[in-house]
């Protein structure tokens, strides 16, 4: 510890207890009293300061005798204090909190991976869609359904999307039950809508119900005036009814609606051309044949072999 | 406009608050700079803060002042992800989800640094820009963005950077997995 003079009283004291009051030393009484005209008065910065001792350690105040220690941020500081001060350890409530933290966002991480692949499955399946390929992207729906099953939208969509394929397998039995679930969650919907009526006209052809085949026809018609499909089930009902029936207005009105779907038909549409094979086929022979029973007899191709 | 006190807004989200001081303190313990006093979270002006010894390199005093924005914001991202899908796409109400999605949006708006930070690199990039380090003339624009980012404080810039970050990026993220 180093000793130093008072440039007011004269008295030796420990270097620490003395200040820097207007550029002269002065020790604490000494320094209280020169300052003490001066209280609620404005200090600039440097007008006081404390005098340090470069023996001491201002961190733990160990006295190193006579020998300074060396300095940290301007200050003495002792060994143990400096490697302390480069190596500060975070708190203990830190760490813990840290830890519990991290352990709790690696839980939810696991605990909602479903959330996350369900995610990326519906967006693959989109992609697909938008692509065109639905037999692709409906697997990829049903699976992001299955993974988050309490999503009533998802599982709504996957229902669709199931039911788009049973459609495309002729199983609209199959689907007009998926699709009336879907229309409980979606009433307004003008796809659900409109899937609805082709399940339901594709339910009556196959219960041979040509009347109902045709008023589903017309109301899908009516709810996509400018779909050649659409044309094209009015024109497969009516050619139906003239099979049945034998009666001349009912032909009559499917070639008029053939006419109007092949005119709106994009051109060269593979599936386009086959539906309305499979209806001149109709009107030809009065016979009413599945799809199934037509393409076994026809191979799609043998081109020469069609009627 | 709402204005809402700085003092609540940190009360708020005192996370953001706490692992910034931390993250300014881990690079200063990384870089062996004596830190002399440290205060995690207060009520006050400022809400935290770190005190060390003047760094001997601009390389440590940039890492100091630049340590909370990428600490805070990667781990923005490390709590908002695992709730971000089951609340934003699903629509799920997971308390669970909610306390994560708390917790990281506020770590995010604590990123920024603070225009402390900015005053401390500015003074320190000039005085090494003289000696043409590179990372310190790369840091008299950066300083001019954390004023900036700082002003739009005002209108809620912090907490559109902590929602672009939990929310926006790993949806996009997600979204380019596909």
């Amino acid at each position: 510890m180093r000793q130093s003079t008072c440039g007011n009283c004269k008295k030796t004291v420990p270097m620490n207890q003395l200040f820097t009051v207007f550029e002269k030393v002065l020790c604490t009484e000494c320094a209280n009293q020169e300052l003490g005209g001066y209280q609620g008065k404005q200090l600039a910065p440097g007008d006081v300061s404390r005098e340090v001792d470069p023996t001491i350690c201002v961190h733990c105040q160990m006295d190193n005798g006579n020998e300074p220690y060396s300095l940290l941020a301007g200050a003495p500081a002792c060994e143990s204090c400096e490697a302390f001060l480069r190596h500060r350890p975070y708190p203990a409530w830190l760490k813990a909190a840290a830890f519990s933290l991290l352990l709790l966002a690696a839980f939810a991480f696991v605990h909602n991976w479903r959330f996350v692949q369900a995610y990326l499955e519906w967006n693959r399946g989109m992609r697909l869609l938008q692509k065109g390929d639905l037999d692709k992207a409906t697997p990829l729906i049903v699976a992001a359904a299955d993974h988050v099953p309490e999503s009533k939208e998802l599982d709504t969509s996957a229902n669709m999307f199931r039911a788009i394929s049973l459609l495309k397998e002729d199983k609209s039995r199959e689907a007009l039950q998926l699709l009336r679930q879907c229309k409980k969650h979606w009433p307004n919907n003008p796809t659900v809508n409109s899937l609805l009526l082709q399940a339901e006209l594709g339910a009556a052809f196959d219960d041979k119900d040509y009347d109902k085949f045709l008023a589903a026809a017309q109301a899908l018609l009516a709810a996509n005036p400018n779909d050649s499909s659409a044309m094209a089930a009015v024109a497969s009902a009516y050619a139906c009814k003239y099979a049945v029936t034998g009666r001349a207005p009912f032909k009559k009105e499917s070639l008029r609606y053939l006419d109007l779907a092949r005119q709106k038909a994009p051109p060269g549409d593979p599936h386009f051309r086959d539906y309305a094979d499979r209806i001149t086929h109709r009107l030809q022979t009065r016979e009413i044949i599945t799809r199934e029973e037509y393409e076994r007899r026809f191979p799609p191709n043998r081109e020469g072999a069609k009627p | 406009m709402i204005i809402i006190p700085g003092w609540l807004v940190s009360l708020i989200t005192f996370p953001g608050v706490i692992v910034h001081e931390a993250a300014h303190m881990f690079f200063c313990k990384l870089r062996g700079v004596a830190v002399l006093d440290v205060c995690f979270f207060r009520i006050g002006n400022p809400a935290g803060y770190v005190i060390h010894e003047p760094p001997r390199e601009f390389t440590t005093s940039f890492f100091i002042s630049i340590g909370p924005f990428l600490i805070n914001s990667v781990l923005c991202v490390v709590f908002c992800l695992p709730a971000m899908v089951p609340v934003r796409v699903f629509g799920q109400s997971d308390p669970v989800a909610y306390f994560l999605i708390w917790l990281g949006m506020s770590i995010g708006m604590h990123a920024l640094p603070s225009t402390g930070d900015a005053n401390g690199l500015w003074r320190e990039a000039r005085a090494a820009a003289g000696s043409l380090h590179p990372l310190a003339l790369a840091s008299f624009p950066l300083v001019i963005l954390i004023y900036v980012a700082n002003g739009l404080r005002f209108f809620w810039f912090d907490y559109l950077y902590g929602f672009a970050l939990g929310f926006l990026l790993p949806e996009m993220l997600l979204k380019r997995m596909v």
